[in-house]
């Protein structure tokens, strides 16, 4: 019986062809344009994660439970934090784990200083985890037990300082005393960030806790890199967990930089939007199509409600036509939209003549904007269209089941 | 009701609204319909004709009054309770013919049977067996608009007899189809009650139908003014 409906819904849709392709056209475009949108903002939104994450955040971070934010130089790990950083690589959720520890100083060239973010952390182990080693205009970050520094672009500029300049870093040390010394530069990098480029230095994290005056084992943070960003809330509760140590706190990067969380939110909430007008749009042209196509055929209806076709089976005939216009308008979306998705998949649109990078919340989006396939989000899509199709068909269709089949016969509709 | 009735109307009224006007389309009528009849209803326009066959065919619901059909109170059934019974019980021929466009002759004339649940090989059958005898023969596959009238109206007695139903209803059969053609489905429909024992009410203008009836009841303003 069913295939029967459906077999009569799609003969039906073909009766007026001009008018379905219209139609089917009109909603394909639509999703077309929804698809396309999608896959913008999904590209936006993993790189803006990425970028965010991968140039010093990490999507995982531990820390001493007072440490943010005031980031005090005692609020040290309660742990061993290099062994700590160890015994999590062993985790399968875990792909990289980099110990810092991090101080406020002055940075000092001939007789020019700036206050910095002192950084110390273990190149090797950085690696797995952030970017910044790939961010490097000039030189190399420091090596394991190497007195050398890393300063940023700006920084460097302001200071005029190369590779191979000397700096002498002073900063409160852990122990009371005043730290400081004198470190030959060994490389320059460039985030795009100011407030890394302008205001961070990187020492080697065994040199820096020298400098700190802190033992090998006391780190301030240790940042991780896990599965997926997408991941991070599910791991670092995990960690938790397993620690269990009341002093630590593991922190995803959604809590570390709510700015970013709200951005991915925000266009989490544009999706939405999104949807919203392209199935009113959607809904509005089925809704025209379907109370022609019911009010036109009026008599057709009378006869099957004569013979015995019961309400619901009238309601269930005209929604299969409305489901085949929906899939039809799927294909059409479909076999038009994948090279636009494509192209912006891979080419993307170019914005760098006019930007080298746009800088939001704590991170730089690439001046080339590329999409990314989002086959969820296209998947929930389509399930709306055909639901909001539907419901636009529920109309016309009720409105025929609910009638006399003698008004029906007649032409007349209640 | 007895068992020998197909159908039995008691002071069954319709009422329908023109502006501040009610105008009664069938006013207090009580008639009763012996199985096997090949009765017609004949009146001038606006006389009830087609108002009581919908009533009767429980297409349409009385203000007053009791309707059975086959023994069944139709009056007293729901809205899926009447649908049903219109599936299993009677056939519609119309006097536009009213087939579904989008589906072959064959599939129109299966569709009643479709809607009963029968099986694609039983109704294919049945209906074949069908237009054998009321010379659709080869006609099966054809759109209603690649058939002519009378064709269409064949396609149509086809659907209505394809379940065996109690009664047939049948609203000027004849109305949109030149003599002979009309002639020929009148003999048709003949045979069928007369082979079958299908009981047949017809509405008609036409004398010819009136002239075969083997009951004819004039109505006039919604009343039976004679019956014989």
């Amino acid at each position: 019986m069913d295939s029967v409906l459906l077999r009569i819904g799609w003969r039906n849709l073909w009766r007026n062809p001009r008018r379905t392709a219209i139609t089917a056209l009109a909603i394909a475009v639509g999703m077309i344009m929804l698809a396309f949108v999608l896959s913008l903002m999904a590209g936006m939104k993993r790189d803006l994660i990425n970028q965010g994450t991968q140039l010093m955040l990490g999507q995982v971070q531990i820390h001493k439970r007072d440490y943010r934010p005031d980031r005090s130089i005692f609020d040290t790990v309660p742990l061993d934090g290099r062994a700590l950083a160890d015994q999590l690589l062993d985790r399968d959720d875990i792909f990289g784990a980099a110990p810092r520890v991090s101080a406020f100083g002055l940075v000092s060239s001939g007789d020019k200083s700036l206050g910095a973010e002192i950084v110390g952390m273990d190149r090797d182990a950085e690696s797995q985890v952030t970017t910044l080693g790939r961010k490097l205009e000039a030189g190399d970050l420091p090596g394991r037990g190497e007195r050398t520094i890393a300063v940023g672009r700006s920084l460097a500029n302001t200071l005029g300082v190369s590779p191979g300049s000397e700096l002498i870093l002073l900063t409160q040390a852990a122990d009371g005393s005043l730290g400081n010394d004198l470190y030959t530069v060994s490389g320059i990098f460039r985030t795009g960030l100011e407030m890394v480029d302008g205001g961070m230095v990187v020492l080697d994290l065994g040199v820096a806790q020298e400098l700190l005056a802190l033992e090998a084992g006391r780190i301030h943070e240790i940042a991780l890199r896990s599965t997926s960003p997408a991941r991070a809330m599910e791991v670092a509760a995990a960690i938790e967990q397993s620690l269990g140590v009341e002093d630590i706190s593991v922190a995803p990067w959604q809590e570390l930089a709510p700015q970013l969380a709200g951005w991915v939110a925000m266009s989490d909430s544009w999706m939405w939007i999104m949807y919203l007008i392209v199935f009113v749009l959607a809904a509005i042209s089925v809704l025209n199509t379907m109370l022609m196509a019911v009010f036109e055929r009026l008599r057709e209806f009378g006869v099957m409600a004569a013979v015995g076709m019961q309400p619901r089976t009238i309601i269930t005939m005209v929604l299969a036509e409305v489901i085949s216009l929906a899939l039809v308008s799927l294909l059409v979306a479909t076999i038009l939209g994948a090279p636009l998705v494509h192209w912006i998949t891979n080419s993307g649109i170019d914005l760098s003549a006019t930007t080298d990078g746009i800088s939001m919340s704590g991170t730089v989006v690439d001046p080339v904007i590329r999409g990314a396939w989002a086959p969820a989000e296209f998947a929930v899509a389509a399930g709306l269209l055909v639901v909001c199709a539907a419901l636009a068909g529920l109309y016309p269709a009720t409105r025929a089941a609910r009638t006399d089949p003698a008004r029906l016969t007649r032409g007349e509709i209640r | 009701m007895p068992d020998e009735l197909a159908v039995r109307t008691e002071s069954i009224r319709k009422i329908y609204q023109s502006g501040d006007q009610s105008v009664a389309a069938v006013d207090g009528i009580s008639f009763e319909v012996h199985k096997g009849e090949f009765s017609a209803i004949a009146g001038p326009s606006g006389s009830g004709k087609t108002t009581l066959l919908n009533l009767i065919g429980a297409l349409d619901e009385v203000d007053e009054g009791r309707i059975w059909v086959d023994g069944t109170e139709i009056t007293a059934l729901g809205r899926g309770e009447r649908a049903d019974l219109r599936k299993h019980k009677i056939g519609f021929i119309f006097q536009s013919y009213n087939l579904i466009e989008v589906l072959s002759a064959l599939e129109n004339a299966e569709f009643i049977l479709l809607l009963q649940g029968v099986d694609p090989a039983e109704r294919q059958r049945r209906v074949r067996a069908i237009f054998e005898r009321i010379g659709l023969d080869g006609l099966e596959d054809r759109r209603p608009h690649q058939l002519s009238g009378g064709q269409q109206q064949r396609v149509a007695i086809a659907r209505a007899i394809a379940t065996q139903p109690a009664l047939i209803l049948a609203d000027e059969p004849t109305a949109n189809l030149d003599s002979a053609t009309g002639a020929a489905l009148l003999d048709v429909m003949e045979e069928l009650n007369r082979d079958l024992g299908t009981t047949f009410i017809f509405s008609t203008h036409d004398p010819r139908v009136m002239e075969r009836a083997t009951r004819l009841i004039r109505l006039v303003d919604g009343r039976i003014v004679e019956d014989h």
